[in-house]
C-alpha cells in the first residue's frame, strides 16, 4: 500500500469535485434541504421539558452525512471511472484496490465533515441545538457511522460489479434504508417486531439508540457501542471480501474489463 | 537484443467458449509487432490479459522477466496502455489527468513531462481543456501522450485510431512510428486497418478464433499468399481474351467492359502479356497489384473458417 498512491486519489477526487456540480448537489444541497426539513419536523416534535424526540431527529439528520458521504465515495467515485470510460485505465497503472477504496474512505471522511458542519451549522441557527453539547462520544459515533457507511460503499459496489451497470441507482438507494432501519429518527421499539429484529443487525441503530440513550441520561451506552463495534468489525470485513471475490468473478468472466462505459 | 514480453500457452475460456487458446508470442525491445484478427479473434481479450483486466485461465505472462501474476504493480509501472475505447477523467483538465497519471506512475517534474509531450503529439493547447470537450483527434493524441507518460518500456495499443476519419488516423500512425524512433519504445498494436499496420509493424501475428495463425514481417506475410492482380484494359475482342484465359487456365474475372482481372503468379505475368498480344488483343492499359496484408488477412481468416466449419 503507498501513501503517495492514496494521497493521489484524494487528489484525484478533489479535481474531480472541482468540476462535477452533480457531487456538490449530491453532498452538500441535498444534506441542506433536508436539515431545513427535519429542523422544523424536530421542532414541532420537541414539545415539553426532558422530550429529547426533536433533538435525536437533529443529531440523526447531521450524523446522517457520514453515512451518506462514506458510502457515497466509494461507490459513486468508482462510478465516475465507469461513466467517464477512465476506470481501466486508472487500474492499470500501479495502483491497487486497497488504495483506492482508502483514498475515497478518506475522501468520504472529509466530504462528511464539511457536509455534517454545514447541517451543524444550519441546526444551529434554526433551532439553538448544538451537537457540540453531546461531546467526546460524538467521535465515537462518528467513526461508527462512517466505518459502517464504507461497508455499504464496498457492498454496492460488488453488486454493481456482480450486476452490472443496470443496478447503478442502487448507489443512491440502498444506504436511504438505514433511516427507517438503522434507527436514525426515532427509536427501534417503535417499529413493528419483525422490522426491529432487521434493526438489530444494522450497526448506526446501536449508535442512534445509544445517542437517544445519552440524551435522556448523559452517559454513554457501552453494550450498545460494544456491539456497534462487533457489527461493524464483521461488515467491514465482510463487505471487503465481498468486493475481492466479486472483482476476481468479474476478472474471470470479463465483466471487469467491461466496466468501463 | 532482450524480451520485454513473453507470453506462454496463454488460454481463456468463457464457459465453452474458447477466446484465446493456447497463444505463446514474446516481444523483444524495440519492436512493434502487430496483433491482427477479425472480430472475436482473441485480441482484446489478450490484450485484457496483458493488462490484468482478464484472469487467465491458464498460461504465463513475464514482462521483464517479472512473473506478471505476482509483481503485477512493478510491471504496471513499466508499461502503459492506449486505445479508443478506454479514455481519462473527462470531468478533469488534461493537465490535472496527467498530474494523477504522473503521481500514480512516480513520475518526477510533472509539469515538465505533461508540456513535452502534449507538444510532442502536437496538442499542447489542450492542457487546460476538460477531456470531455476535446475531439476525437485530440482526445486521441492526448490519450497517446497518457501512455507515454512513465516513459515506458512496453506500450500495449488496442485499435488507438479506431474512431478517427482517415487523415486523423494517418497522422496518428505517423506519430506512433516517430514515438517509436525517439521513444525507443516497444509496442503491441492491435488494429483492423491492415495499410496501418503494414506501414508501423514490423512483425505481424494473425490471431483467429483465438490462435496465432501466423507470424511473420508483413512483407514475409505477403510473400506467402504470392502471386499478383493483373488489370488489362483492351480494345474489343472479349471472346479471344476470355478464350485464351481460358485455355491458360488462368483464373479471371471481368469487372467491367474491355477490363480483365486476372490473378496469377510473377513469371506468368510476361506470358500473360504476351501471349494477349500474339492472339492480337490490342492492351491499352496494365496494372499490376501485389498482395497486401489485407489479402492475407481475407485469406487466413477464410481458411480458418473454412477449417473452422468443417
Amino acid at each position: 500500500m503507498s501513501t503517495r498512491r492514496i494521497k493521489t486519489i484524494l487528489l484525484h477526487t478533489w479535481y474531480h469535485f472541482l468540476h462535477s456540480m452533480e457531487t456538490w448537489v449530491d453532498v452538500f444541497w441535498s444534506s441542506a434541504v433536508n436539515v431545513l426539513v427535519f429542523v422544523f419536523i424536530a421542532q414541532s416534535l420537541q414539545s415539553g421539558a426532558g422530550n429529547t424526540s426533536g433533538i435525536s431527529v437533529m443529531v440523526g439528520i447531521i450524523l446522517w452525512n457520514f453515512i451518506w458521504c462514506g458510502q457515497y465515495s466509494i461507490a459513486v467515485g468508482a462510478l465516475w471511472e465507469i461513466w467517464s470510460r477512465s476506470f481501466n485505465t486508472l487500474f492499470i497503472t500501479p495502483l491497487t484496490l486497497e488504495e483506492f477504496l482508502v483514498g475515497q474512505m478518506i475522501s468520504g471522511i472529509m466530504k462528511g465533515v464539511v457536509a455534517a458542519g454545514i447541517a451543524a451549522i444550519f441546526v444551529f441557527f434554526l433551532s439553538h441545538y448544538s451537537i457540540l453539547t453531546i461531546g467526546w462520544p460524538l467521535l465515537l459515533y462518528i467513526f461508527e457511522l462512517i466505518v459502517f457507511s464504507w461497508s455499504i460503499g464496498m457492498f454496492v459496489l460488488s453488486l454493481i460489479f456482480r450486476l452490472g451497470m443496470n443496478v447503478q441507482s442502487l448507489s443512491w438507494v440502498i444506504v436511504y434504508l438505514v433511516q427507517p432501519f438503522g434507527g436514525m429518527f426515532f427509536s427501534v421499539s417503535l417499529l413493528p417486531v419483525w422490522v426491529q429484529k432487521i434493526s438489530w443487525m444494522i450497526p448506526s441503530t446501536y449508535v442512534f439508540e445509544s445517542i437517544r440513550y445519552q440524551l435522556t441520561t448523559g452517559t454513554v451506552n457501552v453494550p450498545f457501542m460494544i456491539q456497534a463495534t462487533a457489527l461493524n468489525v464483521g461488515y467491514l470485513i465482510g463487505g471487503y471480501v465481498i468486493l475481492r471475490i466479486t472483482i476476481a468473478w468479474a476478472k474471470r468472466s470479463g465483466a471487469y474489463a467491461k466496466m468501463n462505459g | 537484443m532482450d524480451s520485454i514480453l513473453e507470453v506462454q500457452h496463454l488460454t481463456k475460456h468463457f464457459g465453452q467458449f474458447k477466446a484465446v487458446d493456447d497463444v505463446s508470442f514474446s516481444i523483444k525491445e524495440g519492436e512493434i509487432v502487430g496483433l491482427l484478427g477479425p472480430n472475436g479473434a482473441g485480441k482484446t481479450t489478450t490484450i485484457y490479459m496483458l493488462l490484468g483486466l482478464v484472469t487467465p485461465t491458464s498460461g504465463m505472462i513475464t514482462y521483464f522477466g517479472k512473473d506478471f501474476s505476482k509483481h503485477r504493480g512493478l510491471c504496471l509501472g513499466q508499461m502503459n496502455f492506449a486505445s479508443a475505447y478506454s479514455e481519462i477523467q473527462g470531468r478533469m483538465t488534461v493537465a490535472q489527468n496527467f498530474h494523477i497519471y504522473s503521481r500514480l506512475y512516480n513520475v518526477p517534474d510533472i509539469k515538465e513531462r505533461t508540456l513535452e509531450l502534449l507538444d510532442l503529439l502536437e496538442v499542447p493547447e489542450t492542457k487546460d481543456k476538460l477531456f470531455w470537450t476535446l475531439s476525437s483527434g485530440q482526445k486521441t493524441r492526448v490519450i497517446l501522450a497518457k501512455a507515454l507518460i512513465n516513459k515506458p518500456r512496453i506500450i500495449l495499443m488496442d485499435e488507438p485510431t479506431a474512431s478517427l476519419d482517415p487523415e486523423i488516423a494517418a497522422k496518428v500512425v505517423e506519430i506512433v512510428r516517430e514515438l517509436q524512433k525517439k521513444e525507443r519504445v516497444t509496442i503491441l498494436y492491435t488494429s483492423h486497418n491492415m495499410r496501418e499496420v503494414e506501414k508501423i509493424c514490423d512483425r505481424v501475428m494473425f490471431l483467429s478464433h483465438g490462435k496465432i495463425l501466423a507470424e511473420d514481417t508483413p512483407l514475409g506475410l505477403t510473400k506467402r499468399v504470392g502471386g499478383a492482380t493483373l488489370t488489362l484494359t483492351f480494345a474489343g475482342k472479349y471472346l479471344t481474351v476470355a478464350k485464351y484465359l481460358k485455355e491458360k487456365d488462368f483464373v479471371h474475372t471481368f469487372p467491367r467492359k474491355n477490363v480483365v482481372e486476372v490473378r496469377l503468379s510473377d513469371e506468368q505475368i510476361p506470358k500473360a502479356l504476351f501471349g494477349l498480344s500474339n492472339e492480337g488483343v490490342w492492351i491499352t492499359d496494365v496494372d499490376v497489384s501485389k498482395p497486401d496484408l489485407e489479402d492475407v488477412f481475407l485469406s487466413i481468416a477464410k481458411g480458418a473458417y473454412e477449417h473452422a466449419t468443417h
